[in-house]
């Protein structure tokens, strides 16, 4: 009897907006109380969806939502926006025009009669470091400052659960990275259950504690951020949480033969296979007699990515250090750091060993 | 020798603009010019006029303009807002339709409303003859709303000009952020709890631009009210100087009108940047549309179309009814047509004639401001631009009269021309011109003149082979706004015309003033058509809608 209850519980959830358009197809998350979710997913696999519909903001065709022990949305049960405790950063942080930056913090507290309230909307804005621009008007501050405050404004009145949509979509590159950790710090220091919608795989690994992947209206794997990118669910998911290389071989239990000699398999399995090489597990060695030689150099600086071509037609991408000084033309010897991962091998058409285009990479 | 080919062209881009800030604040002087001979005259007039008219007509006289411009202002506001609602975020059937029907009205000026109300209402018009022939009642039995009074004035003006509240609110419903609202629902607000706390605030800056235009209207309005008898400062302005020949007073009361004018000019250009201040340029969402339930939607439809009917409908039924009849039943011609001798088409010509003239003098002249501002932004160019475009609040009546004391004074060869009938309308048109161009111009990029500039063309040449082609949409459609604004143009064409010249305003308001108003309806069908059909063309051309079109008019 001491199992805690989760904060969110999302069962069977469906939303479509006609025949054709369905949102979420079937979403069941369970999240426990304090944890920072990320929903990570392409643009239309129905995340945002999903984060509306649990703000209330849509509603649900079909399954139940149940915040810290109550039914907001299910078949016979509805709670609107406003009676369900969360707080929510929208992507453009739907800032009021009208009011100053104070107010708009002050916004989610007024409607409750609390005259006491003005001391903690100032110790909010203390907390996201805007203590002094209380006076603003939202145009008057920068992108940056007005994502805080749309964050100072989501938790102000202690929402049992915090969302947030795309949040650092509107940043710019270097803001987006300093205000990544920034926002992680407070939600931590504020201790709410959190969600955030991105498709940013960087963004979601770097904050969260768990992530949740979503294709197609559906929830494709949910684990820890590394475990997501070293044993991705699928190759969809592999593909889109990073680069990756699919070498066609034949499984034999916790080994696999292939092009590259025979690799420890992460997890046993039997027949044929695509294997998953990530660029950075290449390990390349200049060496006249090398299996491949490299094609193409991109210098990005702390590191650099190779095209190869292995000798017998097939095409690597690898990713190393550039203490490897190693320019187009050069033979090299190519080895495998760590265990792979096996996806059974899907017939596409007719070939497997050593087809020409079996390669994937997404950056 | 280095560096002198730059300084060279450096010196050459300031030459340019100061043979246009010469040019442009010329035509300030011009725009500015019927304001400042009227406030100068005001300085000359003895304080005994002051005096004697202060405690004679002006208390009055204010009571009952304040009284007018409050009431128009509460009821544009209410059937404006309700309205921009109803087609804007709920469920209405035919929305689209409604949606230009509701711009109709400012298609057909203040003063023809006010005609077929008449026509309609007086004892003898239109109801009575009715009641008579349906129900045999006796003469003047029939209990008749009065219309000559404020109610009378305030409906009639308040369903001519509620557009003005109607289209900027509309438009701020339209491009209101639909997270805005969805924050205010997670922050606990229920909805009218952000109906009151969100939306409202966010049209509150259109609603107010569109009120102070409304004010602005019917501080200058002079055709309604005097066809209404209700005294306000125009009237008594035109008595003045028509019937008592009073320079003197008419200055002073012109100087207390304009006196009331100013605050609201200034809260015009305060709610214009506040508007400014609250648009949003984010990724919206379109708004929420409230389903109405049966019983709303009916009542809903029924009070759309029933604002439809009261602004446009009748008025063009009225008209289009007694002109038809007048073509078809011969006998009644004299009666319908009017013992004028000068024939309707001819009438028609001269209108044309005019306001075609005025609307492309004053075209001409309003490039000079818009150029410079836009093309040399300052603070003086900001300056002559902000004077020559606010010059429109100027009522017509002002303006007119001051006109006719100017060239009588110093001009008097063409006192009584067509010339200066023409000379005075395109001054009274100029701001407006100035305001339109400038927005035309606006859309030229100025990267696209800097690219001729250094391709090798003189400014002028620039202006010739690039902003000119360019620009030609804006500037086509700008005149043919102030071309619709010269057909309409009432005050002015009474005090300016020459003898024996008439346009359809003019005969409009002889058909009035001598209480024969069926006289007006031809007179007041073709100008409506005329201004409706330069408005449709104008849609064909530009691939907007009519209420864009309307709006911008205005």
């Amino acid at each position: 009897m001491n199992i805690t209850k989760p904060a969110i519980d999302i069962c069977n959830l469906r939303k479509a907006y006609s025949a054709e358009v369905v949102a979420v197809r079937d979403v069941s998350l369970q999240i426990q109380r304090g944890t920072l979710v990320a929903l990570l997913g392409p643009s239309g696999c129905g995340k945002s969806t999903t984060l509306r519909l649990i703000a209330g903001l849509e509603t649900p065709d079909a399954g139940e939502i149940w915040l810290e022990d109550e039914c907001v949305a299910g078949p016979r049960s509805w709670v609107p926006p406003e009676a369900r405790r969360v707080g929510m950063v929208f992507q453009d942080y739907a800032l009021f025009p009208h009011l100053t930056t104070y107010k708009n913090v002050a916004f989610p507290l007024s409607g409750k009669g609390n005259r006491m309230h003005q001391r903690h909307v100032q110790a909010m804005l203390d907390m996201v470091g805007m203590a002094t621009l209380g006076e603003r008007y939202p145009h008057q501050l920068s992108g940056g400052q007005q994502q805080r405050v749309a964050l100072a404004r989501a938790l102000v009145a202690q929402p049992a659960v915090v969302l947030l949509d795309e949040p650092f979509s509107n940043l710019d590159a270097a803001l987006r990275k300093s205000m990544r950790t920034e926002v992680r710090e407070i939600l931590r220091a504020a201790g709410t259950t959190t969600i955030f919608v991105t498709h940013d795989q960087e963004e979601a690994f770097s904050i969260a504690d768990l992530v949740v992947v979503m294709f197609d209206g559906q929830v494709m794997q949910h684990g820890r951020p590394q475990d997501i990118y070293v044993q991705p669910a699928t190759r969809e998911v592999a593909s889109f949480v990073g680069e990756t290389n699919f070498l066609p071989g034949y499984a034999q239990e916790t080994s696999v033969e292939c092009v590259l000699g025979r690799l420890p398999l992460a997890v046993p399995t039997h027949g044929p296979v695509d294997i998953l090489v990530r660029p950075e597990m290449l390990l390349l060695q200049p060496d006249p007699q090398g299996a491949g030689r490299v094609e193409q150099v991109t210098f990005f600086g702390h590191d650099q990515l190779l095209q190869l071509r292995l000798n017998n037609g097939l095409h690597l991408h690898a990713r190393t250090l550039m203490r490897l000084d190693l320019s187009p033309g050069v033979p090299v010897q190519i080895g495998v750091q760590g265990p792979v991962i096996a996806y059974p091998y899907v017939n596409r058409n007719g070939l497997h060993q050593y087809e020409a285009s079996n390669i994937e990479t997404r950056r | 020798m280095h560096i002198a080919i730059p300084l060279s062209l450096r010196l050459r881009v300031q030459r340019s603009p100061l043979v246009l800030s010469v040019a442009a604040l010329l035509v300030t002087l011009l725009a500015a010019l019927p304001l400042g001979y009227m406030l100068l005259r005001t300085w000359n007039v003895t304080p005994g006029v002051w005096g004697r008219l202060w405690h004679g007509q002006i208390p009055g006289l204010l009571e009952n303009t304040i009284w007018l411009v409050i009431t128009t202002i509460g009821f544009t506001l209410i059937i404006g807002v309700v309205a921009a609602w109803l087609v804007e975020r709920t469920d209405l059937p035919g929305r689209s339709i409604w949606r230009w029907l509701l711009a109709l009205p400012l298609a057909i000026p203040a003063y023809v409303a006010a005609i077929c109300w008449i026509i309609l209402l007086r004892r003898g018009g239109l109801v009575e003859a009715a009641a008579i022939n349906m129900f045999d009642l006796p003469r003047g039995q029939l209990p008749l709303p009065r219309i000559y009074n404020l109610t009378g004035a305030t409906l009639v003006i308040g369903l001519s000009v509620f557009p003005y509240v109607y289209l900027p609110v509309a438009a701020s419903l339209r491009s209101l952020d639909r997270t805005l609202e969805e924050a205010a629902r997670i922050s606990g607000h229920g909805p009218w709890q952000t109906f009151r706390r969100i939306t409202l605030p966010l049209i509150a800056p259109a609603a107010a631009a569109g009120a102070l235009l409304v004010s602005l209207y019917v501080l200058s309005d002079f055709g309604t009210v005097a066809m209404l008898r209700y005294r306000t400062f125009t009237v008594a302005i035109f008595q003045q100087f028509t019937g008592q020949i009073d320079r003197s007073g008419a200055s002073i009361l012109s100087f207390v009108l304009i006196g009331l004018t100013l605050p609201l000019l200034i809260g015009e250009a305060w709610a214009s940047q506040r508007m400014r201040r609250t648009t949003r340029a984010a990724a919206w969402r379109p708004v929420q549309i409230v389903r109405l339930r049966l019983f709303g939607r009916w009542l809903a439809c029924a009070a759309i179309a029933m604002l439809v009917l009261l602004s446009s409908g009748i008025p063009l039924l009225v008209l289009g009814g007694l002109s038809v009849q007048g073509i078809f039943f011969p006998t009644r011609v004299d009666q319908i047509w009017g013992i004028n001798s000068q024939g309707l088409w001819q009438t028609g010509l001269g209108s044309l004639i005019v306001a075609a003239a005025a609307a492309t003098l004053a075209t001409l002249l309003s490039f000079a401001p818009a150029l410079l501002a836009t093309r040399y932004p300052g603070r003086l160019s900001g300056l002559l631009l902000g004077v020559s475009k606010s010059a429109f609040a100027l009522p017509g009546i002002i303006a007119g009269l001051a006109l006719v004391l100017l060239f009588n004074r110093w001009v008097p060869f063409i006192y009584g021309t067509i010339m200066m009938m023409i000379i005075g309308f395109a001054l009274r048109l100029l701001p407006q011109a100035v305001a339109t161009n400038e927005a035309a111009l606006r859309r030229v990029g100025p990267s696209l003149e800097q690219a001729a500039r250094v391709m090798g063309c003189r400014p002028v040449t620039v202006f010739r082979r690039v902003t000119l082609p360019i620009a030609a949409p804006g500037i086509a459609a700008s005149w043919a706004l102030i071309f619709i604004t010269g057909m309409k143009e009432l005050p002015m064409a009474i005090m300016l015309r020459p003898p024996g010249f008439d346009t359809l305003s003019v005969r409009i308001w002889a058909a009035a003033s001598e209480s024969v108003h069926t006289q007006a309806a031809p007179a007041a069908f073709v100008l409506i058509v005329l201004t409706l059909l330069t408005l449709l063309l104008l849609m064909g051309r530009s691939q907007v809608g009519l209420d864009r079109v309307l709006h911008e008019h205005n």
